[in-house]
């Protein structure tokens, strides 16, 4: 059977071209760049060559990108080392539909004494700036607002937000692990990143950290990543990282334009063939890789199964949270109604897919619909 | 190794080159079975699976019986950090007491993560070894209290090499207090020396891959059940809550064959290794006069060789080994840029100024046979050389070292 990966948001294949380079990076590349011997100088390079080329692609400086093990390690650094370095602000403003590693890490915080505002979601799911206006004050120690939302790929108004935080002298931190190169980031305090979202592999990743902010490291030892980040480095993952960048700005346009064909040929055909489903956010703006369709009268979970007997590989939301069928945190946040958030399917595309994928995925999605319906009581909540 | 790669790498408790067979069994990971190991999908359950089988494949290799009780980290950095600070928050931890035991020679993760604890009300007692570098069981009984909550007692040292004698610490702190929870980093030791973590009676143990030929980002914490943690890294539902963030397949799979292929060859590694690091041994005592070998001379890793070289300058030493395309280390690559003297050497009282001239010869799977010939027909060369353009030697040591220690309160940092 044919297998059509949709679930792109959750993690990507590498690109054949790095895959290649794998063997002979892991062989040349083999010695700690902390060692001052010959290998290690060599291993030592491939990472000083990499960051200045992120921090290149970021406008940034150097030293202001810190390599780390994945995007989750990054947004807990952030927060939590934020929160020990500026022991005097304790309030926290932060979207509701943050990913998890973002709002557990300020969960912990609440219970050492910090003070959390929620910022008003609109049904859309874009966030409610004058609200964060009003929120902000001399207390206000992290501004934290994801990107490109990695369950329905809302994109916030990023720029504004930075604006308003900077003219106020607040720190602002975006998780961009899903809008990465494919929207454009402004210059924040803080943005987090993780490769395998971007066709590099998994365990690397890296956060920009703007200069002159103090930051307490999440991990303490050998003190690598300019000592706020202790740890051998992953030579191999950082050289395919910055290679997987190298590719995506490469080839940007042609990669932004397929997702968007992929994505308008799904909506349309989910609205020419399944006219009673809900494609949420669908008039603001999103990422071209994310789209979540609300089915009305079907468990997600049921439908997702089906999907999978047929080859096609999707999911109902966050990957991190797919264990617990609880509703969607974020769907929850937009104002839908726990039935309505656990009918929701995540449909998230990359590169690889085709539009006969798409037209195939369609075609069974509509088969298994009428299946279902035709047996509402085996399947009903 | 020379042969093969015209290089003498000596500085596997650096890092070790990853394996052939470790490159392979990664390699279908990053592209064609690259799912995400909490989607519920095909993939997803692929990428599970193959996490889990390494698991039991590095379970098998540290000897315990509950491969779910293994947490992937990125390393034993992260590992040690997750250990140390992440049991002293655990919930209910702290009503028991805030006092902490760790050897003075532990890894600067250990150290660190201990110093931010102090900051934060914590008590730490650093366990002074003795000159070999041995923690002794009477000074752990001695140590612990009944508001110890951990003792963090490390297996094999890097830069010494010295073993510790662990289940006699382990019951030492025990007998003393039953609830108190043992810590060690067994990084060092894992796939170059057998290691039997359950058997020892430890509590929590870390170690990472690249240092038995997996690659780098890969590591994890054993975690004896009912031994609770705060994670460090919070977010999705990975490793049973106690490490978020998407597993990362491949290195995963990587460590898995890596720990297979340890216990594979561990009688080689052992038995070949230690022959090999005994001739360099005899060859650098005949060869070369003014020398110190640090650690224990029986109790240490097969593969390690370290000495105090007198009369020289060690950054130079390195140096001139690196001309000869010999890679070894003077301590611990994580220190090895700060120009500080190592707190291990300075434990087991080697003066600063000697310490000048440690020298690590760490060997490993590829090393041959003729690679230590090559190092013994080498390494005293280099020695003569240093030595006749050192402005020190014998006659006047101890008035150099009278004299670098009048500046010894000038910052080097």
């Amino acid at each position: 059977m044919k297998k059509i990966y949709l679930d792109n948001a959750a993690t990507t294949p590498v690109f054949d071209e790095i895959l290649e380079k794998i063997p002979e990076w892991s062989r040349e590349y083999f010695a700690n760049p902390n060692s001052i011997h010959s290998d290690g100088q060599k291993a030592r390079r491939i990472i000083d060559e990499s960051r200045r080329y992120i921090a290149s692609v970021l406008n940034c400086e150097e030293e202001e990108i810190i390599f780390t093990s994945c995007a989750t390690e990054s947004n807990n650094t952030i927060i939590k080392g934020l929160a020990e370095s500026y022991p005097e602000k304790n309030e926290i403003i932060v979207s509701p539909i943050e990913h998890k590693s973002v709002l557990n890490p300020v969960k912990y915080l609440t219970r050492k004494g910090y003070k959390v505002h929620f910022l008003k979601v609109d049904k859309n799911g874009l966030i409610d700036i004058d609200h964060l206006k009003n929120l902000i004050n001399k207390k206000t120690l992290l501004v934290s607002v994801i990107h490109g939302n990695n369950e329905t790929g809302v994109v916030q108004d990023v720029k504004e937000i930075n604006r308003i935080c900077k003219e106020k002298e607040i720190f602002f931190f975006s998780d961009t692990a899903q809008s990465f190169l494919k929207e454009d980031i402004s210059d924040v305090d803080f943005l987090s990143v993780s490769g395998h979202k971007i066709n590099a592999p998994k365990g690397i990743g890296f956060f920009k950290k703007r200069k002159n902010i103090k930051l307490t490291p999440l991990l303490h030892g050998g003190g690598q990543e300019f000592g706020l980040r202790s740890g051998t480095e992953n030579v191999l993952g950082i050289k395919a990282l910055a290679e997987a960048i190298k590719m995506w700005k490469e080839n940007r346009n042609r990669f932004l334009q397929h997702l968007i064909e992929l994505k308008k040929t799904f909506i349309s055909l989910i609205e020419k063939e399944l006219p009673g489903e809900e494609v949420v956010s669908q008039h603001v703006k999103t990422l071209p890789h994310i789209v979540s369709i609300i089915f009305r009268n079907v468990d997600a979970q049921t439908l997702i199964m089906a999907l999978n007997a047929q080859g096609i590989e999707v999911s109902s939301g966050s990957a991190c949270s797919s264990g617990t069928p609880s509703p969607s945190h974020v769907l929850l946040a937009y104002g839908f109604s726990e039935k309505e958030a656990l009918s929701s399917v995540r449909f998230s595309f990359s590169i690889f897919n085709t539009q006969e994928e798409i037209e195939f995925t369609i075609i069974q999605l509509k088969n298994i619909l009428n299946r279902l319906s035709n047996f509402p009581n085996l399947f009903s909540f | 190794m020379i042969e093969t790669r015209g290089i003498v790498y000596v500085d596997h408790l650096a890092t070790t080159p990853v394996a052939e067979e470790v490159i392979e069994a990664m390699m279908p990971y990053f592209r064609e079975k690259f799912g995400n190991p909490t989607s519920l999908h095909k993939l997803g359950v692929e990428a599970k699976k193959a996490i889990n089988r390494a698991r039991e494949q590095v379970a098998e290799l540290i000897d315990i019986g509950r491969p779910e009780d293994i947490v992937y980290t990125s390393g034993a950095i992260e590992a040690n950090n997750l250990a140390i600070k992440g049991y002293a928050k655990a919930p209910g931890i702290t009503r028991r007491g805030k006092h902490i035991v760790v050897s003075a020679i532990e890894h600067h993760s250990v150290l660190h993560s201990c110093k931010t604890l102090e900051k934060e009300g914590f008590e730490v007692t650093y366990l002074q070894p003795d000159e070999y570098g041995i923690i002794h069981p009477e000074q752990v009984a001695e140590a612990v209290r009944e508001d110890t909550i951990l003792v963090s007692i490390g297996y094999a040292n890097r830069e010494i090499g010295t073993l510790q004698d662990i289940p006699s610490l382990v019951a030492a702190a025990k007998e003393k207090n039953p609830r108190v929870v043992f810590h060690s980093d067994i990084a060092a030791a894992v796939g170059h020396t057998p290691v039997h973590v359950e058997e020892w009676g430890l509590d929590m143990a870390s170690f990472t891959g690249h240092y038995f030929y997996a690659p780098k980002g890969v590591g994890g914490l054993y975690v004896k059940k009912g031994v609770r943690l705060k994670p460090l890294i919070e977010g999705g539902i990975q490793e049973g809550g106690r490490r978020a963030g998407t597993e990362p397949v491949p290195l995963i799979v990587g460590m898995g064959v890596a720990a297979e292929l340890a216990i594979k060859e561990m009688d080689d590694r052992v038995n070949r290794l230690k022959a090999l690091r005994d001739k360099l041994k005899k060859g650098i005592e005949e060869k070369i006069p003014y020398i110190k070998f640090t650690g224990h001379p029986e109790k240490r890793l097969p593969n390690h060789l370290s000495l105090i070289v007198m009369y020289i300058e060690g950054e130079a030493m390195l140096l001139m080994l690196d001309i000869n395309k010999t890679y070894a280390a003077s301590g611990s690559a994580c220190v090895s840029y700060a120009l500080k003297q190592s707190h291990v050497l300075a434990a087991i009282g080697v003066e600063k100024e000697a310490s000048n001239g440690s020298i690590v010869f760490s060997l490993g799977r590829e090393n041959t046979e003729a690679d230590i010939d090559y190092i013994l027909e080498t390494y005293p060369k280099v020695i003569e050389r240093l030595r006749e353009i050192s402005p020190f030697g014998p006659e006047n040591w101890d008035q150099f070292t009278k004299k670098a220690d009048k500046y010894k309160n000038v910052s080097n940092k």
